[in-house]
């Protein structure tokens, strides 16, 4: 497949690929596709490979002496790449708790977007949603697949704290907060779950790029008795 | 064997080179903001290149040595005390059991390094001792210790000269950044010939620039960024990106700093000037 892209060189170490693309789902698998391949074995000198929506940032462990050598390299990767394959990644459920003690913005949005926040529940619950990439705080998902009748603007002011597992709703992205943290996302509910930990020393988040997710609606109680050591922070 | 902090000054933590392999988890590169600096100290005492050194910010951190070792405080500009008596920096420091070493005020830059010999024992993550709230503690406390392996033996007597010239300049090289091409010519000509300088608002994360452009960019799709990555907000703000940046950002790139431009900038002060030099590094459209 011809895709239209640049590969532009950031600065002594790094490289990024952008497609000039839409945002879909094939995209993502081509680009985690192409970055499995290049933290392969056979691409010593690369340290790390981060995905956005349409790019590849790729980072080398030392500086790049040759970039037109290194670019054609990048582009054998790249036009060697014939895949077709579906990502199969197993569907993993996030509860939440869309109480208005913790959905700070649901009156507004319900007002906003004319619909009964029963409904806005139901939208955001019954979607399955695709991990495109952890950015902005360590475990922070960006989640595409949101209903567009639940599309919303950020924040023109950015709250200064927001807590943990808060999900929020961004222009056409929904995501959860990982960590306290500053946001300017219109917040919905919260998640009891740990998305990024520590203790699990293989892997820090939960989610990663690739994922589904589904959110599953939970009351207050219910909400209150999950645990930090509970099955769902053991991943 | 331990260093104890008597007195944490402001935003005190142990830093090394950084961590590679986290951004695809959200986690940050992090790492000394002046790694020249920061190497040179762990070279004067002949440490491995990337030792863990304490990283201070301008003054008041006071630290107590219970066992015998080797120090470099490593400082652009400034007054230093070993046990109430002014001492060198840039130099090897002999400390014995008891001693402390005091951070009166740097002179110049923001930044100073402590390494000591062999480095600091910390706990690390992904390879790198370096702090970041989410992995560690975000700075050092009063009271906290941190371990070493005391050192009894002969220092050289030779050391390398910190080469003040490498922080003369007002000039930061910059590459362009993935939107600089967005940019009008006139906005392309005030990056390439106006003077700038930093406004008080800085820290691990990020500097912002005093001076603001008028905007002309709408934000991009989110996409990733690097420490020195020069970002341009809608009010026309530009925020240039430090080492504890955030791996993506939704803000037009418009510029990249070179290693040695971050380093530089890192130890600029808020109101100093400085220029942007634009650099080609090969690159092109296809």
């Amino acid at each position: 497949m011809n895709r239209k892209l640049r590969i532009f060189q950031i600065n002594e170490t790094s490289i990024l690929v952008e497609f000039d693309e839409e945002i879909n789902e094939k995209l993502l698998n081509y680009l985690l596709y192409l970055k499995n391949e290049l933290l392969s074995e056979k691409y010593k000198s690369i340290l790390q490979v981060i995905n956005s929506y349409n790019s590849l940032l790729i980072i080398y462990g030392n500086t790049i002496n040759n970039f037109y050598e290194t670019k054609s390299k990048l582009l054998e990767v790249i036009s060697d790449a014939n895949i077709d394959n579906k990502l199969d990644s197993p569907i993993k459920k996030i509860p939440v708790c869309y109480d208005l003690e913790y959905g700070w913005d649901l009156e507004l949005l319900s007002e906003d977007l004319g619909l009964s926040i029963d409904e806005i529940i139901k939208k955001h619950s019954e979607a399955t949603y695709t991990v495109y990439f952890i950015g902005f705080l360590p475990g922070f998902p960006y989640l595409g697949g949101l209903n567009s009748s639940l599309f919303y603007r950020r924040k023109s002011q950015p709250r200064r704290q927001i807590p943990s597992g808060s999900v929020g709703i961004a222009d056409k992205q929904t995501g959860i907060y990982s960590l306290d943290s500053p946001g300017g996302w219109q917040i919905i509910g919260r998640s009891p779950i740990q998305l990024f930990n520590l203790e699990n020393s293989n892997q820090y988040c939960y989610l990663q790029a690739g994922d589904k997710v589904q959110f599953e609606s939970i009351s207050k109680e219910e909400f209150e008795h999950i645990q930090p050591k509970s099955n769902y922070n053991t991943w | 064997m331990s260093v104890n902090v008597k007195q944490s000054g402001l935003y005190a933590s142990i830093q090394d080179k950084g961590r590679v392999g986290g951004m695809p988890q959200g986690i940050p590169i992090s790492g000394a903001m002046d790694l020249n600096l920061y190497r040179f100290a762990n070279h004067v005492l002949g440490n491995e290149r990337n030792s863990a050194c304490i990283e201070f910010y301008q003054q008041g951190l006071k630290l107590k040595f219970d066992s015998p070792t080797f120090i470099c405080v490593a400082v652009i500009g400034g007054k230093i005390f070993l046990n109430d008596e002014q001492v060198e920096p840039n130099s090897i420091l002999k400390i014995n059991s008891g001693d402390k070493i005091l951070i009166k005020q740097l002179i110049e830059g923001n930044w100073g390094y402590i390494a000591i010999k062999d480095g600091f024992e910390s706990g690390a993550f992904l390879g790198s001792q370096s702090f970041y709230k989410a992995l560690t503690q975000d700075q050092l406390k009063k009271n906290d210790k941190i371990i070493y392996v005391p050192y009894d033996g002969e220092s050289g007597v030779d050391f390398p000269r910190l080469n003040l010239e490498y922080y003369k300049t007002s000039v930061l090289d910059v590459f362009r950044g993935p939107e600089y091409h967005k940019l009008s010519q006139t906005l392309k000509y005030q990056l390439n010939n106006a003077e700038f300088s930093l406004s008080t608002s800085r820290n691990r994360m990020a500097y912002e620039i005093q001076e603001r452009l008028e905007n002309e960019l709408e934000e991009i799709v989110t996409g990733p960024v690097l420490p020195g990555t020069i970002q341009y907000t809608p009010e026309g703000k530009m925020i240039a990106l430090m080492r504890d940046a955030q791996v993506t950002g939704g803000y037009p790139r418009i510029l990249q700093l070179s290693e040695k431009a971050i380093n530089l900038l890192s130890q600029k002060r808020a109101k100093s000037k400085f220029k942007f030099n634009l650099t080609e590094i090969n690159s092109e459209k296809i």
